[in-house]
């Protein structure tokens, strides 16, 4: 499988709060990769680092197939970025953002960008004394995806798309990122971060799980969906199960979690019942698992 | 560079220096025909005599010249520095392909227009004034050298501008700059009332190349800010 | 086509299911090729990968084979042969359920009533 985006044993470290991997992800081609992860875990840190906002402090990146840096060649003309906040200038007008983007993005179809507005419900000439800082959040979000999307791009990095967006919209906004897959067939990529995917469970085809920085799991994701299991049964069968069990959640009357799926048989011979999980009951589970490890570990020391 | 300042400013300085030209040229235009019209005297240096005063039109117009060349360079330039506090918060800007290189041109470049508009607003007035007869054309020359100089010496304080974070320091730092330019006019004054044409022409000569080689030395300093600020 | 985004059976099963009855009953014929993986994945609202999952698993049984570049293409098919899997497997499925018929203390008779039962249902 081709990648568009490779990071290999990638580390930011800030002053001594935060610090991000080492990370290795291969972002694969024509495909949609969702970054799941808390806040705080490291999801906007490293779209910026691809995208040439922020510097790495050590480790590679190869974009579209070779090794380099964001601003070497047309790697930036072919990446459209979409931030959750603090994209344009809060006093800049849609009009600002449309001659900024067609002077400074070759590829950048200002026609395209006033008819994306107009279909997300941000008709520019009704908008057009009102600077970015006086819309809602909302709107803002539509402005800066519809920025994205108004270029000619090979990959579209997107920082909490859906997180200010309604429920329909949000809709439609998968739609269009399957338009846009589907464009490009198989040449387009996207990357988009969420802490919520249960709203884009059928947009992601790859999934990156992080916490605290680090890559917890990261695969296609039906074949995350083959290799974990989601296990419920008697409480009273704690004993036998737990020692099978990934995570394990258990009260009074049901005893839940997650399990590898080649466990599959032995934990339905203890009684359990099992199912294959969603991608946000997988990343759940999986981010819990992660918190465990790493409380356990911090123990240790 | 002109694509580098309205990819930034979009397009708001171009309007700004063009926009204070023109409001020079209707105020003193219309204040001259006025004064000419009312059948008052025109020759202002006759009037200044009369009065009694010892201020000459040309001192009154190389301090006008001043203080007008540095209120470009503040309107300009300082909508360039202030972008930049807007920019460097904002992602944008650095999705732009060497956007740190764009943004230093950009910069440059606004400096260049309020250097530009400093010389456009005194030729408008000196160009006013030797028409209603108040001035002699010689004087035309001085006005804008001092006009230059005053506006460069603006471009001196935005390496500490850029780097200043809090408002009250910006403030006070414009605060300082504004009493050293009131210095400055002051000096003006005096020296424009004792010294001959040539020697001030030779002082004006020396204050833009001075304020010339600090504005460049804060300027070059200001791009390698930005540059390491954006790349962090 | 029919999905079912929360059904037990997964979503790349009930198209790959889908796909080979069109196949067998020669609604799609041998040669043609079948429609864009994205293409698919933005019909049907589903994610690219979950589309070609169904895509590999039609060609794991035979019935497509993947042309590179080009996508996948219905193979030429032996209906008889494929037919006689079924048949076998069917069969299979009915001795489990004679089985547990048995044991549960039904006649035979009782049975093919359940199963004509299930049959009206469906």
């Amino acid at each position: 499988m081709e990648e568009v985006i490779k990071l290999d044993s990638l580390i930011k470290k800030y002053d001594r709060s935060f610090s991000l991997g080492p990370v290795n992800i291969a972002f694969p081609k024509g495909f949609s990769t969702a970054l799941i992860g808390a806040n705080g875990a490291g999801k906007t840190t490293l779209m910026d680092i691809i995208c040439g906002i922020t510097a790495k402090t050590d480790g590679e990146i190869s974009y579209f197939g070779t090794a380099g840096d964001a601003d070497d060649g047309d790697t930036k003309e072919r990446i459209g970025y979409c931030a959750s906040q603090g994209m344009f200038p809060a006093g800049w007008k849609i009009k600002d953002v449309a001659l900024s983007m067609s002077l400074a993005f070759e590829g950048f179809d200002k026609e395209r960008f006033f008819a994306l507005l107009a279909g997300m419900d941000v008709p520019a000439d009704k908008y057009k004394r009102k600077s970015l800082s006086q819309l809602s959040d909302g709107m803002r979000m539509r402005v800066c995806l519809a920025s994205a999307f108004a270029r000619d791009t090979d990959l579209l990095v997107l920082d909490e798309p859906g997180a200010s967006l309604d429920p329909l919209m949000r809709d439609r906004l998968c739609e269009r990122f399957r338009d846009y897959i589907d464009s490009g067939n198989g040449k387009k990529s996207i990357i988009f971060s969420t802490h919520n995917i249960a709203d884009m469970e059928n947009s992601a085809d790859y999934a990156v799980i992080m916490d605290n920085g680090e890559v917890t799991e990261q695969g296609f994701t039906e074949d995350l969906k083959d290799k974990y299991i989601i296990i419920s049964a008697e409480p009273d069968r704690k004993d036998e199960l737990s020692g099978l069990m990934l995570t394990c959640s258990c009260s009074a009357s049901m005893l839940s979690g997650l399990a590898l799926c080649e466990n599959k048989e032995k934990l339905m011979a203890h009684g359990a019942v099992t199912e294959r999980p969603t991608l946000s009951q997988l990343s759940v589970e999986l981010l819990k698992l992660a918190e465990k490890r790493r409380m356990s570990k911090e123990a240790q020391k | 560079m002109i694509k580098a300042v309205r990819i930034f400013n979009s397009n708001v300085l171009f309007k700004t220096a063009v926009l204070m030209v023109v409001i020079i040229a209707l105020f003193f235009g219309t204040g001259f025909a006025l004064g000419v019209n009312a059948g008052e005297n025109a020759d202002l240096s006759q009037q200044a005599e009369q009065a009694g005063e010892e201020i000459s039109p040309e001192t009154l117009n190389i301090i006008m010249s001043c203080v007008l060349g540095y209120i470009s360079a503040m309107a300009i330039t300082g909508s360039a520095v202030n972008m930049f506090y807007k920019t460097d918060g904002c992602k944008y800007a650095r999705t732009i392909k060497n956007a740190d290189k764009l943004f230093c041109s950009s910069l440059v470049g606004s400096q260049l227009l309020s250097h530009l508009t400093a010389i456009a607003l005194s030729g408008v007035i000196s160009a006013i004034m030797t028409l209603f007869d108040c001035t002699k054309a010689l004087n035309i020359p001085l006005m804008m050298l001092f006009s230059l100089a005053s506006s460069l010496l603006f471009d001196i304080i935005i390496r500490p501008l850029l780097s200043t974070k809090s408002g009250n320091a910006r403030f006070f730092l414009l605060l300082i700059t504004l009493f050293f330019v009131s210095a400055v006019v002051s000096a003006v004054f005096i020296a424009t009332q004792t010294l001959s044409y040539q020697i001030l022409l030779i002082s004006g000569g020396i204050l833009t190349l001075a304020t010339g080689i600090g504005a460049v030395i804060s300027t070059v300093s200001s791009c390698r800010y930005i540059r390491r600020n954006w790349l962090s | 086509m029919k999905i079912l985004l929360n059904s037990d059976i997964p979503i790349y099963k009930q198209i790959s299911a889908d796909f080979k009855e069109r196949i067998m009953n020669g609604s799609i014929p041998a040669g043609e090729y079948l429609p864009s993986i994205r293409g698919l994945a933005k019909e049907l609202k589903i994610s690219v990968i979950t589309t070609m999952k169904a895509y590999e698993e039609l060609c794991s049984e035979g019935l497509v084979s993947a042309v590179q570049g080009k996508g996948y293409i219905v193979n030429p098919q032996d209906t008889g042969m494929i037919k006689e899997q079924y048949m076998r497997l069917l069969e299979q499925h009915l001795q489990d359920a004679l089985d547990c018929a048995r044991l549960a203390g039904l006649t035979v008779d009782e049975t093919a009533e359940i199963l004509k039962t299930l049959g009206n249902i469906n």
